[in-house]
């Protein structure tokens, strides 16, 4: 499966981010840009070129981006607040919570270069907190999508609704999981991309494709992988979480954040407090700042890849 | 507060200066009177995304430092001479009540033609041939170091 | 109004603010009561919002940013008719949407606000749709002089003077004093008007419990085509009762009964003079 996968044109959820909005933005005068110095790195130069009265640049100022992103969406923008995803989760949290998701101000709060994208610039430069913080954050949905359809699809949504989002995604270019048949994107609704009864792992954002790579080893050692693109980490589907998990021998989650409070952890309470145990084994950064280097590098460090992932799978099942 | 006599140095972009907690650290450091310390601004006129002044225009920095309660001064950042007087001016200024602000002008790129005044070498490697070529432009450093 | 009816409003306002302050055992009464004839000013004389324009894309917006001082707002907006004021009775008791920082929840407030040093981004990125739109409403926030070491202010000032918004309007309630002690001695921002100046607004100053200068002042934006006005309002903390005023142990101090009464008979007092 994997094989046939790779073949498929990628390119960087990034990229895919600002074409959608380019393309929103044909018929949709609402469709709003704000920037902190972040247009280059969000790739909205063109977007910027096309629709320079639907880009509003803030100077490197986090907090005043999403203050100003709450105002705008409160007089019936579609407002796209777009920034690294270290400071804009961590500096303008306050402005996140009670600005955006308080004040129910539908603001989508994008977060690129998310995770460990920007590699050996280092921790400062690092989200693995996002998650964590925002899901205790009441009313915003945190999502992460995988590959370039599933970004698209996340944009035009979050585009569309009248309420706050919160979108993360990388920069390294993204294999499709599958061809699409007419599949329907929704929030808070998991994709099954490969099935297999032995093992269930369950991925989001740019780890789902090692956990689909996994699968092939996996196979040739006699272990059937179901994997799941659990690109919406709140509000989690732990209708379909409850129904793979029990008919699965063991659980690993996959993800690029901290071991703590993100979709491992957030999987876990769930099945835990319902009566679901299982081997269950979260795969991400562990609390400490990372080794210096790039995004692969580090994802290799930390076993985050499809070797890793298939080494915890086979402890488990052991 | 430990009554010691050395100074801080702190060196900023003036992109940087979009930031509010810039704002609230110089505030804070006018009001308490923090006069051992002497903060540069690196005023190169670019940022990622271009020239400071299209991204947000920071208007004039030596008003805002004064009008925040700082003793400022001004000099050219490329000129060695410049700087070394600059510095000079900036320690006799400090111990006055103040903190003391150095605006230095400059030029992001600065010695290399093709990366002189533009915000496109902001994050980026010179390729080999990029990299011969701007070493032929600054003999000075060949051997020196 | 005329000048004699917007000063009898004040002290009406004033007497409501300390009898549901009393009424909830909680409340910023020095502050509600050093902003009370800005939002008596805003609401009655200056901008267009009402209840029947409130959802209108083309009313004036409200933002309070210093939020604590809810109570001067939510007494305001009962007078002009955004909810009955026996709705008052429930301030800050279990269950009721009347909290003590302004919430959406109740009509008439514009932004969920109460954390210091948001008000103002809220604020521009309104102002800067009604620009995008070609509106021509106008959006007021009211600070207090104690947030204005907020960073995110200054962020967004810059934001506000590189836009060119002379839609906007910023208040600030220069009482002097917060929660620790005066603001000059907790974190000194004067000179406050080249601040602001510095950062490319147009400043004007005036005494902040005057109602007739405040009318003059307000109708007279923006101060300056192509920038975003800052008018500084001196104001005095516990105006209109005199253990009150400029005493820092009313930032959040509940009058006891007898003060209460006192407050009461000191403000119906003060209207045979007006």
């Amino acid at each position: 499966m994997a094989e046939q996968i790779n073949t498929l044109p990628y390119k960087a959820n990034l990229e895919v981010y600002s074409e959608t909005l380019q393309r929103l933005a044909e018929t949709d005068r609402n469709i709003i840009a704000v920037t902190s110095d972040s247009r280059g790195s969000g790739k909205l130069v063109p977007f910027g070129k096309k629709y320079p009265d639907q880009i509003i640049e803030v100077g490197i100022a986090e907090q005043n981006l999403v203050g100003v992103a709450a105002g705008l969406a409160s007089c019936g923008k579609k407002v796209f607040a777009t920034s690294p995803a270290c400071f804009l989760t961590a500096r303008a949290l306050e402005q996140i919570k009670n600005d955006v998701a308080y004040s129910n101000n539908p603001v989508n709060v994008i977060g690129i270069s998310a995770g460990v994208s920007y590699g050996a610039l280092g921790s400062t430069h690092h989200s693995l907190h996002d998650f964590a913080a925002l899901r205790a954050i009441n009313n915003i949905t945190v999502v992460a999508p995988a590959d370039n359809w599933e970004t698209a699809q996340a944009i035009e949504l979050a585009a569309n609704i009248d309420e706050p989002v919160y979108l993360r995604f990388g920069k390294k270019p993204m294999p499709l999981l599958k061809e699409n048949n007419n599949e329907k994107f929704e929030f808070g609704k998991g994709r099954v991309i490969a099935e297999g009864n032995d093992v269930l792992i369950i991925g989001c954002g740019e780890t789902v494709y090692p956990a689909l790579e996994a699968v092939q080893i996996l196979k040739e050692k006699g272990i059937a992988a179901t994997v799941v693109s659990m690109h919406t980490i709140k509000p989690l589907d732990t209708a379909l979480l409850a129904r793979l998990a029990s008919t699965c021998k063991a659980i690993v989650t996959v993800e690029e954040h901290s071991i703590y409070g993100g979709l491992g952890e957030a999987c876990a309470s769930y099945l835990l407090q319902h009566g679901i145990c299982k081997p269950f084994k979260i795969v991400g950064i562990p609390d400490e700042y990372t080794v210096t280097g790039s995004q692969g590098e580090i994802f290799d460090h930390y076993g985050i890849n499809k070797e890793g992932i298939s080494k915890v799978v086979e402890a488990l099942l052991k | 507060m430990n009554g010691d006599s050395k100074l801080v140095y702190s060196l900023h972009g003036d992109g940087e200066l979009n930031e509010g907690q810039i704002w609230e650290a110089v505030m804070f450091a006018a009001h308490h009177k923090v006069d051992n310390l002497i903060s540069t601004v690196d005023w190169n006129g670019q940022q990622i995304d271009g020239p400071t002044d299209k991204v947000l225009n920071m208007g004039n920095l030596h008003e805002k430092f004064e009008a925040f309660g700082w003793h400022v001064l001004e000099m050219n950042g490329n000129d060695m001479d410049d700087v070394i007087a600059g510095l000079d001016k900036a320690k006799a200024a400090s111990g006055k009540g103040k903190p003391v602000a150095i605006m230095m002008h400059t030029a992001m790129g600065k010695g290399v033609d093709f990366m002189e005044g533009t915000h496109e070498w902001h994050g980026i490697a010179p390729n080999d041939e990029q990299l011969a070529k701007a070493l032929e432009q600054l003999p000075e450093t060949l051997g020196d170091y | 109004m005329t000048t004699k009816e917007l000063k009898q409003k004040s002290v009406e306002y004033r007497k409501k603010i300390l009898k549901y302050i009393v009424k909830a055992k909680a409340g910023h009464t020095g502050g509600s009561l050093s902003c009370t004839d800005i939002l008596n000013v805003l609401y009655n004389e200056v901008m267009n919002v009402s209840p029947e324009n409130f959802t209108s894309p083309d009313r004036d917006r409200y933002i309070q940013s210093k939020g604590h001082t809810v109570e001067a707002l939510f007494v305001v907006l009962a007078d002009q008719g955004f909810f009955p004021e026996e709705d008052l009775e429930t301030l800050c008791q279990y269950k009721s949407h009347y909290i003590g920082h302004p919430t959406r929840k109740v009509k008439g407030v514009e932004q969920n606000t109460g954390a210091l040093g948001h008000g103002l981004p809220i604020a521009v990125g309104t102002a800067l749709a009604g620009k995008l739109d070609q509106k021509n409403y106008k959006v007021y926030t009211l600070m207090g002089d104690g947030e204005m070491p907020e960073g995110s202010n200054w962020e967004a000032a810059l934001t506000a003077a590189h836009y060119k918004l002379d839609n906007l309007c910023v208040i600030v309630d220069k009482n002097t004093l917060q929660i620790t002690a005066s603001t000059a001695d907790v974190c000194n921002t004067d000179p406050l008007d080249e601040k602001w100046k510095s950062f490319g607004w147009a400043v004007k100053e005036v005494n902040g419990n005057d109602v007739d200068a405040l009318k003059e002042v307000l109708q007279s934006l923006p101060f300056e085509e192509g920038k975003p006005s800052v008018l500084i309002a001196h104001t005095t903390k516990g105006k209109g009762v005199s253990y009150m005023e400029n005493v820092l142990k009313w930032h959040h101090g509940v009058p006891t009964k007898d003060e209460y009464e006192q407050a009461i008979k000191e403000l119906d007092e003060s209207l045979l003079t007006i």
